[in-house]
């Protein structure tokens, strides 16, 4: 295949002027009897809140949802008496938070909106689960659903054996991952599994799901929003609130499509341009937030995102305090999706970056955070994501 | 209480594929433009975007790229007969094909893969358990 496809022509723009504000989380259950637009609409009503915006105010809206089939962003306008000039409704899992901010930032400064609200909510019910797995795509629906109907858990299970057997990493070494974030959630109130500890011994003991895949490399489902505004950093200032800015953003979709197994991810084809674009390294940033749905995929953003090079996140995660407080790299601070829960579609590491850099994280803030990133991954459509993103935010002038 | 099914759901290309199943072979797509072999089924050519999409019997050999014991389903047909082994297979012709792999062989190894009926008439690649059929 032609490979000169994956070279940039041209490289995006920068996002002057446009601020991040109000981050806001309606707290996780792991079921709720309540739909989707439940989770969506009092995500909005904290934003307004939170910002001391009228409704009105919001004039563009984007949303992610597993579970708000059959409706959709449309929908919501009519659900919450809203009458907004954009809208988006971005569908790509685990990369949908980022890939949101990014396409909201751009309308900001196109001036197609004045402020648009952010949102990935989710309810969980019965067979809600079910339901989004069986339907997933259609490669997965003739594909991967026949063969024991694995879910997510069955090619993850394929990506993480193929990453011990390729690099030599071990399963304490993805423990190091879920041990820590553990640590992270027990100071942040939020996270569903908040309340237990974890130690590695619990992490190793855990009960198998499907090859190396134990019980806490799996992330819960759960109900749960997360959410955030972007506006221009003049109204964020008249509005008083805390904001982030974003250096840079990116994404890419489908890379590397000839290899076997998903051992990288697009992360790698956008990296140089992307600290080229935001004036720094990754030694600038103060923490960093992957979407991890498995421990193996954290070290994938790792390793694509410059941290440490291909095949080194094993001894880097050995060497490198991940907890929000160690001194090391604070990753996925307030617990990530293994401690906190499976909701929204990655907004959970917009969300937490933005509360970081604007000092606002509570028990499990990162000292003195003024850069973070934040990384995307999803949409397992067969046997690998194939979607990568990521946004460097930093803190803005007060 | 009847017994779990398991599931029959597949896209009209799923259907195709079963229907177009040869005893002791694998069928899949081929582009009659560029010749190239292609799985899961498509609309269009991968590579050529071609809509001229052969089933044809191919080179079943490949080699075993990695292979896990499932302990945990979604279905209750499966929760039954777990621990079902999911393998990932790279074709000589080309395609990764996630493969049942209840011929127990590990990585590295050179395999066929076959199409067979379970007993409830739904298709499955499977790994060719070559020590039984020599």
């Amino acid at each position: 295949m032609a490979n000169s496809t994956l070279i940039n022509s041209t490289e995006p723009k920068a996002y002057d002027g446009v601020a991040i504000v109000a981050p806001v989380t309606v707290p996780y259950s792991r079921f709720s009897d309540k739909g989707a637009a439940w989770f969506i609409g009092r995500a909005l009503a904290a934003l307004l809140q939170q910002s001391g915006l009228k409704k009105n105010a919001v004039d563009g809206l984007s949303v992610s949802s597993f579970t708000l089939a059959p409706d959709s962003v449309v929908s919501l306008t009519e659900h919450f008496g809203l009458c907004p000039r954009w809208l988006e409704q971005i569908p790509f899992g685990g990369a949908s938070g980022v890939i949101s901010l990014r396409r909201a930032a751009r309308a900001i400064q196109a001036g197609d909106a004045d402020v648009i609200a952010c949102i990935g909510g989710d309810t969980s019910q019965a067979d809600s689960f079910k339901d989004t797995v069986a339907n997933f795509s259609n490669f997965s629906t003739d594909a991967v659903y026949p063969y024991g109907a694995p879910g997510p858990n069955g090619p993850f299970s394929l990506i993480t054996q193929r990453y011990m057997d390729t690099f030599g990493a071990t399963r304490e070494d993805f423990g190091r991952i879920a041990v820590a974030q553990r640590y992270n959630a027990n100071h942040n109130p939020n996270a569903l599994l908040g309340h237990k500890p974890l130690s590695m011994d619990d992490y190793l003991q855990a009960r198998p799901i499907a090859g190396p895949v134990h019980l806490y490399d799996c992330v819960m489902p759960c109900a749960g929003a997360d959410a955030f505004l972007v506006t221009t950093i003049d109204r964020a200032k008249s509005l008083g609130l805390p904001y982030a800015t974003l250096l840079a953003a990116d994404e890419r979709h489908n890379a590397f499509s000839e290899d076997p197994v998903q051992l990288r991810g697009g992360w790698a084809l956008f990296r140089d341009s992307l600290y080229n674009r935001a004036g720094i390294g990754p030694a600038d940033i103060d923490l960093l937030q992957t979407y991890d749905d498995y421990p193996v995929i954290c070290m994938l953003q790792m390793e694509g995102l410059g941290f440490c090079d291909a095949g080194t996140a094993p001894e880097f995660v050995r060497n490198t305090p991940l907890t929000f407080d160690g001194g090391g790299l604070p990753h996925n601070t307030n617990g990530g999706q293994l401690s906190v829960g499976q909701a929204g579609c990655g907004y959970l590491g917009v969300v937490e970056t933005l509360k970081q850099i604007t000092q606002s994280a509570g028990d499990h803030q990162v000292p003195d955070a003024r850069i973070g990133m934040v990384s995307g991954y999803g949409m397992v459509n067969y046997d690998r994501g194939l979607c990568a993103a990521a946004a460097i935010m930093a803190r803005g002038d007060q | 209480m009847n017994q779990p099914l398991p599931p029959s759901h597949r896209t009209p290309l799923g259907h195709a594929l079963k229907q177009n199943r040869q005893e002791d072979a694998l069928v899949l797509q081929q582009c009659e433009c560029c010749n190239q072999v292609q799985y899961p089924p498509r609309e269009v050519c991968r590579h050529c975007l071609s809509d001229q999409l052969d089933w044809q019997a191919v080179d079943n050999n490949g080699v075993l790229l990695v292979s896990n014991a499932l302990f945990s389903s979604i279905e209750p047909y499966y929760q039954s007969a777990i621990p079902f082994q999911l393998a990932s297979i790279k074709l000589d012709c080309g395609p990764v094909v996630l493969a049942c792999n209840s011929a127990d062989r590990l990585p590295g190894d050179r395999v066929q893969l076959v199409g067979e009926k379970d007993t409830h008439g739904n298709l499955l690649l499977v790994i060719k358990n070559t020590e039984e059929s020599a």
